[in-house]
């Protein structure tokens, strides 16, 4: 294969780079605001979006033409066709960041709104479990892949315990919107962790040609 | 189809001490199977203790650089390296449980068994006819009617009855590149082969008679065993159900061809597929 299509290849990882830089960034800003309730920052975190929905096209369309053009094989191929897999996940992840930017100008405007403890927790884990993700991808770290799991889980214990606290409140009108809230908040959270996990698992198969999907381990 | 109404081809009389080859009429079930096979040309060694099986009714693919041996190593399977000056071999070759080395074994009966097809189509200067039934009327075959059927028959598995059917008496020569490739396969399967030897079959063709040639290797795997030397890895990918990588004279890799193509097990074989080498 010619080293056009090796310099094709890095220009795509590139990309995909740069992209998951844009992903970090808009998790962080839209976990921020919903900590501090910080209306501008949520805004900043919805705006972003676009411009990874963006980039998100722009990765779609070169990895499908290089496999279009190349025909790649083994060691490319696989990498190609998990691009393709994960660009979906931090698209989606992205999302996750912008419904939890645009619970904020609600809970702001209630006055009394605490971040519980709990959902802070949930956020500091989302924000390095996609640390973890983000830096296992670019650097083709398997171990921090496994770290990637062990956060998810952490998410998922969190949020089943905030959704257990919650019921509770549903009664209360005013405590019901707020918890409510918190629940979306909490969900898109352990959105976040399962798009990790998934992200982590195509890692394995980039580096070992491995499908773990379904075996919940790396 | 005329498969069921064929009438059997007589063998070729063979002389009384060789050792009998697999019929061509016998169950697919042969297996081709080199044992530490090594090829010299003279005192060089241009396979180098080679051992592979390969089973009934697979298409396998030989794949490497040039120079790496793959041809070398499929002309050895029906011993048309014989006829090359200083070369000789060391190891086992066999077909369907018969060492095809061993002393006695009668190279007519082999290569009609092994039939072979070439990178660049070589027709005989005469009809599509007389080509198809050149092999036939070696081994006897006289009639009319049983030259005609075995001409429509080989034809029809090769994928080009329909279109020469009403000029099976014109020169084969007067055909397209692809259409006399597959004249050429017609002859190969005329005398009833086992296995089906082909060299870059497709390596001199338009990509529509390729992708026509590629076709017929899938259909006609239910009648032989192919093995194909291809540069084309695509193609290797496409066609076979093993692949074998050669790499200076030795056997790198060989596996499924799935496996091959999405998770080499060599770091050489990942190389040379993904174009970083050869």
């Amino acid at each position: 294969m010619s080293m056009k299509f090796t310099d094709l290849l890095d220009s795509l990882r590139g990309r995909v780079a740069r992209m998951t830089a844009l992903v970090q960034q808009i998790v962080d800003q839209s976990v921020e605001s919903i900590v501090h309730l910080d209306t501008d920052l949520a805004r900043q975190a919805v705006e972003l979006d676009n411009r990874i929905d963006e980039e998100e096209v722009h990765i779609e369309k070169q990895a499908i033409d290089l496999l279009a053009r190349y025909q790649p094989a083994a060691g490319d191929l696989r990498l190609i066709t998990t691009i393709i897999k994960v660009n979906g996940d931090f698209e989606r992840i992205a999302d996750c960041a912008v419904n939890i930017a645009q619970r904020v100008p609600l809970l702001a405007s209630m006055g009394d709104y605490l971040v519980s403890t709990d959902l802070r927790l949930m956020a500091n884990t989302a924000v390095a479990t996609l640390r973890y993700t983000i830096n296992a991808f670019n650097l083709n770290e398997l171990e921090l892949a496994q770290q990637v799991l062990k956060g998810d889980d952490v998410l998922d214990a969190l949020y089943h315990q905030i959704i257990t606290d919650s019921l509770s409140s549903l009664e209360n009108e005013h405590r019901a919107n707020r918890d409510l809230s918190t629940i979306m908040v909490a969900k898109n959270l352990e959105r976040i962790g399962d798009h990790c996990t998934n992200i982590a698992e195509d890692i394995v198969y980039v580096q070992s040609g491995r499908i773990i999907r379904h075996l919940h381990a790396v | 189809m005329i498969t069921a109404t064929r009438p059997a081809i007589a063998p070729l009389p063979t002389p009384a001490a060789a050792v009998a080859v697999p019929a061509v009429d016998a169950p697919r079930t042969a297996l081709i199977e080199a044992k530490n096979v090594s090829v010299f040309y003279g005192a060089v060694e241009a396979i180098k203790s080679v051992s592979l099986g390969v089973a009934a009714n697979e298409v396998v693919a030989f794949i490497g650089p040039s120079g790496c041996g793959k041809s070398t190593f499929l002309r050895s399977i029906n011993r048309i390296n014989d006829m090359v000056r200083g070369c000789h071999m060391k190891g086992e070759l066999s077909i369907g449980g018969q060492n095809i080395y061993a002393p006695g074994v009668d190279l007519v009966t082999l290569r009609r068994q092994v039939g072979m097809v070439f990178q660049k189509p070589n027709p005989f200067p005469t009809s599509i006819h007389a080509n198809i039934t050149y092999g036939p009327r070696l081994q006897g075959v006289r009639r009319r009617p049983e030259l005609d059927a075995i001409v429509e028959d080989c034809l029809r598995k090769a994928a080009l009855w329909d279109e020469v059917k009403d000029r099976l008496h014109s020169s084969a020569l007067s055909l397209s590149g692809g259409q006399q490739q597959r004249v050429c396969i017609a002859r190969a399967l005329a005398t009833r082969p086992s296995v089906l030897l082909m060299d870059e079959p497709a390596s001199a063709l338009d990509p529509i008679a390729t992708a026509k040639i590629e076709d017929l290797i899938v259909s006609l795997k239910n009648l032989v065993t192919i093995i194909v030397v291809t540069h084309n890895m695509h193609q290797a990918a496409r066609v076979s159900d093993r692949t074998a990588f050669f790499y200076l004279g030795k056997l790198i890799e060989y596996d499924e061809t799935g496996t091959i193509f999405t998770n080499p097990t060599n770091k050489q074989t990942e190389e040379y597929i993904t174009g970083r080498f050869g």
